[in-house]
């Protein structure tokens, strides 16, 4: 039966197939010589254009001004107001930039067509000037164009449009300045003097400037006290009590006792080194502590550059917290510490030093607070999570931790609870967090940060200037900050947040050019830090930037007197500007540019410039670029 | 079924043979297209030498002084007639061509013997000729021609280029 089916591949059915390959094939070798033809065809054609747009771009560079009839180079030196003399060697390709520079297309069509005479028998030309941000098309001998386009360009140094050609041009550069900058030294939120105990907070900050260049230095101040006014024993700087100078803004009563919030000038009691401001108080109804928005914001002038480091090393201090038992009532201490990384940094090494005093090991207690049972006396969260529990502290500890794992870019925060635990207290006697960087420096509390930028941004030349705002506004939560850099580079900003009464915190940041992000988020009880750090990757500095602030507490409001702090770089030189007639209005105009670009946060006390002459040598300004096309 | 199956005279049906017949005839105009095709080919590789040809007269017009420099009739090496400035002809060196036979100065523009070309150097404004030189091509078909832009005694000027065959 097999044997019997060999005639099978000449059937009709596979005739036709392959009729119709054949077909196929075909069409396929008609679809490619047709693309051959027209390829080479096009091919052809721009190669004969592209040379030929290459000779007209020679060919005006090689024709030299001498070589033009008088009545054109009579023409050419008055619209230009330059000598024949200065013109004689100039080429075509530049005098067409000095005539464009003088807006006179008109002569530059016929000094072409004078060239070029009838140059539309044989193709079509269009010749462009375009500078780094315009173009201009200055000889056109038809609006149609073609598929077969030719396109070839020189640069030609000359003139910009609206620079006069003949004159003298200067830059200038601030080599010496005075700039006007703000620190701002954040107080954590920390406490607690339990019911009627004695809370001091000690912080010790290092002002490297003279009296004499600072402007101003205030204290905001936002406590929780008790309801009388003797429960603020003290607020000294340099071991002068100036809590009587406190400008109370706010207060709210509660049953806890009262929230204030105020400031104070610190100006006349700030020295060259370290200070030392302490606050003394209590709240025999609860306890006693900071709020958000305690700092010290000092204005000064100081004459430094930026100076860019790739690698950083810094220590970040923490406040002395001492907290006293009054009668039996117990005590504790807990803090909430913040510290910063950028974004666009590698952290080598982030440790925490924690030195606390006088810690009592009380075995199980029971928590009001968690309504359970507790055996541990010590706490360290870090960015919300629990890093170390200690159930036998020693009575004085000095706790290393290393951070680096657990530390992330942005703003980080660590929560410290010794003896306490939200309002419940286990201590007697006293309870420190000791800090002592005047004198004690690595026996303090302190994060230890090292971390290394990936890429550094080449900010040389610039000064830095920090700048701190206060929001304004309503005492409101909600609540949202706009900002417009100016076009400014944004070197780091910082969020300080003020309320009479906290809970939690979310930070939101968004521009019509970036979309909406999360920057920092805090629901850890008493985890809300003094100072948030915003990357300025967050920003776009040339639209409005809109920062929202929101608690989950209905009545915990930011108050006006919330900061946001910035910092810039701005250029301490400026480059050629117009060209002027003489070598003293070129240096003023320099002057002059250089204090606009300084603005009021800078002034040069020493400004160097250099000016040029433009008179023969006209090759300061440009390039301009010069295309001819052909079709 | 099994009948049918074993029929000796399936391969003749009428059928087949038409079918036959179309497949014959569409193979040959495959085949003859083909060839025309292949002529096509030879053709725009021709093109693509002839303006090669082309392009290097122009180049040596225009672009190359020729060897030695400020060569002669008697010791010239190599055919060039720029001035060393890009476009810029030198007059001199275009008479030391008109004065060398045809066939001499060929072999320095183009290896290939079938070929023939002519120079013709015009002013823009007219018409008439400044310098030609070669064979100009009045009967043939297959005539390629470049137009380059180039100044001669400080005046813009049209070099045509014709390559022939």
């Amino acid at each position: 039966m097999f044997g019997n089916r060999r005639g099978i591949i000449f059937t009709y059915d596979a005739i036709m197939a392959l009729s119709l390959l054949s077909i196929f094939i075909f069409g396929l070798f008609i679809y490619y010589y047709n693309e051959s033809s027209e390829n080479i065809y096009a091919y052809i054609k721009e190669k004969k254009n592209n040379l030929l747009a290459h000779d007209i771009i020679t060919t005006l560079h090689e024709i030299k001004f001498s070589s033009l009839p008088s009545t054109y180079q009579n023409e050419i030196s008055s619209t230009c107001n330059i000598d024949k003399e200065v013109l004689y060697n100039k080429s075509i390709d530049e005098i067409i930039v000095l005539l464009w520079n003088k807006n006179n297309y008109t002569l530059i069509k016929n000094l072409i067509d004078y060239l070029y005479p009838n140059l539309t028998k044989y193709f079509y030309i269009n010749i462009t000037l375009s500078t780094s941000t315009k173009e201009f098309i200055v000889y056109s001998t038809s609006n149609t164009s073609s598929e077969y386009i030719s396109k070839a360009y020189t640069f030609v140094t000359g003139y910009e449009e609206t620079k006069e050609p003949l004159g003298y041009v200067a830059k200038a550069f601030a080599t010496k300045i005075k700039k006007n900058t703000t620190l701002v030294f954040p107080i954590s939120p920390e406490g607690a003097g339990n019911e009627g105990g004695w809370l001091t907070i000690t912080k010790k900050f290092y002002y490297e400037q003279y009296p004499e260049n600072l402007s101003s230095a205030i204290f905001y101040i936002s406590i929780h006290k008790g309801r009388s006014s003797s429960d603020l024993n003290a607020v000294s700087i340099n071991g002068v009590n100036i809590k009587d100078d406190i400008v109370w803004l706010w207060n709210e009563l509660a049953a806890t006792g009262r929230a204030m919030f105020g400031y104070v000038d610190l100006k006349p009691h700030i020295h060259h080194g370290w200070n030392t401001l302490t606050l003394r108080f209590k709240n025999p109804q609860y306890n006693a502590h900071v709020h958000p928005g305690s700092r010290i914001e000092i204005t000064y002038s100081d004459d430094s550059f930026y100076e860019e480091k790739k690698n950083v090393e810094k220590y970040v201090y923490y406040e002395d917290v001492l907290s006293n038992e009054t009668l039996n009532r117990k005590t504790g201490v807990w803090a909430t510490m913040e510290y910063y990384i950028p974004l666009n940094s590698h952290i080598n090494n982030v440790t925490f030093h924690l030195s606390l005093r006088d810690i009592e090991d009380v075995g199980w207690w029971w928590s009001w607070e968690d309504w359970q049972w507790y055996n541990w006396d010590v706490r360290v969260y870090v960015n919300g999570n629990l890093i170390d529990e200690i159930i036998h502290p020693s009575k004085n500890m000095d706790l290393y931790y290393d951070l680096t794992p657990v530390s992330q870019q942005g703003t980080n925060y660590i929560v410290v609870y010794a003896n306490t635990y939200g309002d419940d207290f286990t201590g007697d006697g006293y309870t420190e967090i000791y800090s002592d960087p005047e004198n004690d420096p690595y026996g303090s509390t302190y994060v230890f940060l090292n971390y290394t930028y990936n890429e550094t941004s080449l900010y040389y030349g610039k000064i830095d200037i920090t700048i701190s705002n206060l929001l304004g506004g309503n005492k409101e939560n909600p609540k949202t900050y706009t900002i417009n850099f100016n076009d400014n580079t944004l070197l780091s900003t910082f969020l300080h947040v003020a309320q009479l009464f906290s809970y939690t915190i979310d930070v939101d940041v968004w521009s019509s050019a970036i979309p909406t992000t999360r920057v920092f988020s805090s629901h850890l009880p008493r985890g809300i830090p003094s100072t948030i750090y915003i990357d300025p990757v967050n920003f776009d500095v040339s639209v409005d930037n809109y920062i929202r602030m929101e608690d989950s507490c209905s009545g915990c409001d930011y108050l006006p007197e919330s900061s946001f702090e910035y910092t810039i770089l701005i250029p301490s030189h400026v480059g050629y500007g117009n060209v002027l007639p003489s070598k003293e209005e070129a240096i003023n105009d320099a002057i002059q540019r250089l204090r606009a670009v300084l603005g009021g946060y800078i002034n040069a006390t020493e400004i160097k410039n250099e000016t040029a002459s433009i008179g023969n040598i006209p090759y300061l300004h440009g390039p301009v670029r010069l295309e001819v096309t052909v079709w | 079924m099994c009948s049918h199956i074993k029929s000796k005279a399936q391969v003749l049906l009428p059928d087949f043979v038409f079918s036959l017949a179309i497949f014959i005839v569409l193979i040959c105009i495959v085949f003859f297209m083909g060839n025309v095709m292949f002529e096509k080919s030879e053709n725009y590789k021709e093109t693509y030498m002839v303006e090669n040809l082309a392009k290097n007269i122009g180049y040596y017009i225009l672009s190359y002084t020729g060897n030695p420099e400020n060569w002669d009739p008697h010791n010239v090496k190599m055919i060039g007639f720029s001035t060393g400035k890009e476009n810029v002809i030198n007059f001199t060196k275009l008479m030391f061509l008109s004065s060398m036979p045809y066939n001499k100065s060929k072999r320095f523009f183009m290896p290939n013997e079938e070929y023939h070309f002519f120079i013709n150097i015009t002013y823009f404004n007219n018409t008439k000729s400044v310098f030609s030189y070669g064979k100009y091509p009045y009967f043939s078909q297959d005539v390629f021609k470049i137009t380059r832009i180039g100044i001669l005694n400080q005046t813009v000027v049209r070099v045509e280029i014709y390559v022939w065959k």
